[in-house]
């Protein structure tokens, strides 16, 4: 069976052209209580956050749900808005924290419904187990969804940040919270997780790995 | 294999494994993993979990229609007025508190200022007398209408009279009975 990646290079989404600069000054001007500014600021963000979400939270109801949230935490908060930092870090950092709240509040059913993915799932790659593999963008989100259940709420967010959101250690740290190293340590052991997962639960989307390959630590 | 680039996977791979890529580097080996099947296939026996990495684990599902996208914005921008409406309704409402409990204090304090003039006008007791009262516990308006102090007939019982020194005062009168069961 072979397996391929799916690379599909990222489109330019609409709504999310704002540069940093502008943001730091649409957020200046939604703190002085221009609601044009804040409009345009939920406006160029909405697609990231919600994908972001989605990802920390498996579901994109929910997702929807909490990125209304955060913008309106966003909202009560720019008074309190450093413009030394960027506008997204603040805005990933709140988003990031309500994503861990609703992990948290909803811990069980995460976990219950992944396991009964693994059944559906296993049943329908019954039917072609020979066919090469093209994994669709869903099928790997619910791979994912169904192995981060491992990782904890901070490897989780590490990980979505780091690896899926390509964001710099750097950055990862300061929405998290935390130093880089720690970042790393977050990263190295939320990978070594969903690898153990992975080849536990996906053996066929898992290709027997070489000596020592992905091991390395930080 | 054939590109540069390829012969620098492994170097590349084993980079991000101690996440030690730069960010020149990271975008050069997601671009080629996006190009090259071969390195694509030996980067994931390499580490499955770059199933999920890079491009592969973009969500197109995930970006919002643009009629979803002005909904979405709409609905916030409607819950932060509708915050904000509650904060202005919380204000007031605690304004209202205020000015009531402002209300009550001056009002507790004129009150306090007329009951303390009201006592100030009475002439104070001379040292000896007490106000009036009597035996029968009636109010002091009912004293002018006492029988006279001679029916007192209570054994034991002393009567203190204290006649009024100009016309229009009272009479005041005591009564004092160690005996009477009040």
């Amino acid at each position: 069976m072979a397996i391929h990646l799916v690379h599909v290079r990222r489109a330019p989404r609409e709504g999310t052209t704002i540069e940093p600069r502008d943001e730091r000054r649409l957020a200046e001007l939604a703190k002085a209580g221009d609601e044009d500014a804040f409009a345009e600021l939920v406006r160029g963000r909405t697609d990231s956050v919600v994908a972001f979400l989605r990802r920390m939270l498996g579901n994109t109801e929910d997702a929807r749900d909490v990125a209304q949230l955060t913008f309106l935490r966003v909202w009560e908060n720019l008074p309190r808005y450093d413009p030394t930092f960027a506008f997204s870090t603040w805005l990933y950092r709140i988003a990031g924290n309500l994503a861990i709240d609703a992990l948290r509040a909803r811990g069980t059913r995460a976990r219950t419904l992944a396991e009964s993915f693994r059944v559906v799932r296993g049943g329908l790659l019954a039917t072609e187990p020979e066919a090469p593999l093209r994994l669709s963008q869903e099928e790997i989100r619910r791979v994912f969804d169904a192995c981060a259940t491992v990782l904890s709420e901070k490897q989780r967010i590490v990980f979505v940040l780091r690896e899926l959101e390509e964001k710099e250690s750097r950055e990862v740290a300061e929405i998290v919270g935390c130093r880089e190293s720690t970042v790393r340590n977050h990263l190295f052991q939320a990978r070594r997780l969903l690898r153990e997962e992975l080849r536990r639960r996906f053996p066929e989307y898992a290709p027997a790995a070489r000596p020592g390959a992905g091991e390395a630590r930080a | 294999m054939n590109s540069p680039v390829c012969s620098r996977l492994d170097d590349l791979l084993e980079k991000r494994d101690g996440d030690r890529l730069s960010l020149s580097e990271e975008r050069l080996l997601a671009g080629h993993l996006a190009s090259c099947d071969a390195c694509a296939a030996e980067a994931l026996r390499h580490d499955p979990v770059l199933l999920f990495s890079r491009d592969a684990a973009r969500s197109a599902p995930d970006i919002l229609s643009v009629e979803a996208r002005e909904r979405f914005v709409g609905d916030v921008l409607a819950a932060t007025t509708a915050a904000r409406a509650g904060r202005r309704h919380v204000v007031s409402r605690t304004g209202i508190g205020l000015r009531i409990a402002a209300s009550l204090l001056l009002a507790v304090s004129v009150a306090g200022v007329w009951y303390a003039r009201e006592r100030g006008a009475s002439p104070p007791p001379e040292e000896g007398t007490f106000p009036v009262a009597d035996a029968a516990g009636t109010s002091p308006e009912q004293v002018e209408t006492l029988p006279a102090v001679e029916n007192v007939r209570a054994a034991g019982a002393v009567v203190y009279q204290f006649p009024a020194s100009r016309p229009g005062e009272p009479t005041v009168v005591f009564v004092v009975d160690r005996n009477a069961d009040i």
